[in-house]
């Protein structure tokens, strides 16, 4: 395998609050390659949005500050781009895709205006041209009679139509990177299948790599091929999808999956993560999960546990830090 | 789309106007002590009494004599005013016209000052700027405005006496009810476009813009000011039915022979065919005036023609 696509090297996003200092993003590393599904999944709060937008480039900075870290896509640390280069980038080689259809779309101007607007951001035609672009590109999301979606307002489409406009705003200019925020959170489940289905396909079909932030793990484990899982701004696990769920390492991953609600099968109370998620001022040092975890140990609140690779998996939690074999489940 | 709606708002806007005159026309000749009594001196004999009421036609049905003020009203025709017995209509576009000039600068200062105080706030809003300029236009909102307008002749007339407290004719003379009218109005207005511009730039849909690649000015421009002008269309329509009423006030503090001091002479005289004119005249510039706010904020906001559609 070549280069990574993208690369996230200790990535920190910091907020300055009149509350105190929130550490959103707190050292989070991973890469994607070409062609690849990452998933993030956690908890609300865990700093998934934030990592995508501090990608993007679109934390607001005050009260944001990118405290340190590398994000390096094609090699190039764009942290250290101008803005005027960052805004090339931005929905042009790097599409986005948010969780609300309701409210990610402008409610004063038609579909078509807003996708040949993204178009023409990027690419030096005129109108007409553009605008015959945004009909290919709402045809290419399996929107039926896109003439006549073009010009629809957004308040005249269902939340799935919606969501397969706000792609096909995002993929207009075939990036090479497309970051889902939740995208099927607010659809039913039925057009959640659907839109699933459809970001997998345009990925086969234009080999963009995609990063899919959701808190289901259902969704994850359908279309990510590897997931981090992330929790109080840190990763606390990293690994291929098919065996991450079945066989989680971290405690934490443990908990999540118990959380799930299994369709079918009927429990007599759902399992919830005992405790709350940490207040994000003031943090202790040591693991962060450790007042929530089944098996804590005394030196887990001492110091933060480091990473631990075992085969193509890692996992920050110290009952691994010993055992150096890679040959664990 | 836009057509049927521009065409069901005009209906509208007919219907209510018909109401009007019908409600003026009750309320003048069903009332108890009809206008002829009122016009003559009470030593009026009888005979004369009745001779005058077959000559205005007050001895037709109500009906009739509806349909009749309907029609003339609809050429603009109010008859004579009892005590100037000039025609009522161009006694109306007299004042009218000094009330129009009035509203239409102070509106004009009062959307220039109060978007260019709002959007800097919202700007750099929490600044101390900010904080500065919206005690101002707390102020600004809660000064009564015959209250202002004493002080601003108190000020600019007696005390350094640069500016004509009253009339029309000396230049300067409309500057302080202009002053008067615009700088309250400015303020709700610098209140309201802050406020709506902080509301949008804070929605989802500008992060999309951004998201796209759109560029700060673009973003600002295309994405968010047709959005925060919608609540401030609204506003402005409201403050322009507020100029035209706030004149009663205000030209009576300046004397200002305007529409609004015809307004309350008429009433105070009795000078009914002057009292018709002015209501029916008052009233159509409120139907048009909002049949104008309407059609602007449909032309805004897509998703008030679904609404009023159905
Ligand atoms: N502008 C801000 N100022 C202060 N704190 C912020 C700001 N934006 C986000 N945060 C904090 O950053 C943390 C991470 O937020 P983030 O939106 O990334 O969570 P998330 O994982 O996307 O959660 P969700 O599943 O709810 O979307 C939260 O604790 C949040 O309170
Ligand atoms: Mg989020």
């Amino acid at each position: 395998m070549g280069s990574p696509l993208l690369e996230v090297k200790n990535l920190k996003t910091y907020f300055r609050t009149e509350d105190g200092l929130v550490k959103a993003v707190d050292g989070v590393s991973f890469s994607l390659e070409k062609g690849e599904i990452l998933g993030i999944v956690g908890e609300s709060g865990s700093g998934k949005s934030i990592t995508a937008l501090t990608i993007m480039g679109l934390v607001q900075i005050p009260p944001g500050e990118i405290h340190g870290g590398e994000i390096l896509f094609k090699g190039r640390n764009i942290l250290a781009l101008r803005k005027s280069e960052m805004r090339k980038l931005r929905g042009n080689e790097i599409g986005m895709v948010f969780q609300e259809p309701m409210t990610a779309l402008n409610p004063v101007y038609t579909i078509g205006n807003q996708i040949a607007e993204a178009v023409m951001l990027h690419s030096d035609v005129d109108r007409k041209t553009a605008m015959k672009r945004a009909v290919e590109m709402l045809e290419r999301v399996q929107i039926p009679m896109a003439k006549d979606v073009f010009k629809r307002y957004p308040h005249e489409l269902s939340g799935g139509m919606r969501q397969r406009a706000m792609i096909a705003m995002a993929l207009c200019c075939n990036p090479e990177l497309l970051i889902c925020d939740e995208p099927t959170t607010a659809l039913d489940v039925t057009v959640q299948a659907q839109i699933l289905k459809l970001i997998d396909s345009l990925r086969k079909e234009t080999g963009m790599s995609v990063i899919m932030i959701t808190h289901d793990l259902a969704v994850v484990s359908e279309i990510a091929e590897r997931v981090i899982v992330m929790y109080a701004g840190k990763v606390l696990e990293e690994g291929p999808s098919s065996v991450i769920f079945d066989h989680p390492l971290h405690p934490y991953t443990e908990a999540l999956m118990k959380s799930k609600p299994v369709l079918g099968q009927k429990k007599e109370r759902l399992y919830s993560i005992r405790g709350m998620v940490p207040s994000p001022y003031n943090r202790p040092p040591g693991c962060l999960f450790e007042p929530r975890c089944d098996c804590s140990m005394k030196e887990c609140s001492q110091a933060e546990p480091a990473d631990v690779i075992i085969g193509n998996r890692r996992v920050k939690c110290i009952k691994y830090c010993d055992s150096k074999d890679g040959n664990r489940p | 789309m836009m057509i049927k709606y521009i065409i069901s708002r005009i209906m509208q806007s007919i219907i209510v106007l018909i109401g009007v005159t019908l409600v003026t026309f009750i309320l003048v000749n069903v009332v108890p002590g009809d206008a002829v009594s009122l016009m003559l001196a009470k030593r009026t004999d009888q005979a004369t009494m009745d001779r005058i009421r077959h000559e205005l036609g007050f001895d037709r049905p109500y009906t009739e004599q509806y349909l009749r003020f309907l029609g003339n009203a609809v050429r603009g025709d109010f008859g004579n005013s009892y005590f100037e017995k000039t025609p009522v209509t161009e006694m109306i576009l007299r004042g009218l016209k000094y009330t129009v000039r009035i509203a239409l600068w102070a509106l004009l200062l009062a959307l220039a000052l109060g978007l260019g105080a709002g959007i800097v706030s919202a700007y750099f809003h929490n600044s101390l700027l900010d904080r500065v300029i919206m005690f101002f236009s707390t102020l600004g909102i809660s000064a009564p405005v015959f209250w202002l307008a004493l002080l601003f002749q108190i000020f600019f007339g007696l005390k350094l006496k640069v500016l004509p407290i009253s009339g029309v004719d000396k230049p300067g003379s409309f500057i302080l009810p202009v002053l008067t009218l615009g700088i309250t109005n400015a303020a709700s207005i610098a209140r309201i476009s802050r406020t709506s511009l902080l509301e949008i730039i804070s929605q989802d849909y500008i992060r999309t813009a951004k998201a796209k690649g759109a560029g700060e000015l673009r973003v600002v421009f295309k994405h968010v000011l047709k959005n925060a002008a919608i609540p401030i269309v609204t506003f402005a329509g409201l403050v322009v039915r507020g100029l035209l009423g706030g004149s009663m006030l205000v030209e009576t503090v300046f004397s200002i022979p305007g529409f609004g001091s015809l307004m309350v002479s008429s009433i105070l005289t009795r000078d009914i065919p002057l009292m018709q004119g002015c209501v029916v005249y008052g009233a159509t510039i409120f139907v048009l005036i909002n049949l104008l706010v309407d059609l602007a904020y449909s032309a805004l906001d897509p998703r008030v023609r679904l609404v009023k559609e159905t």
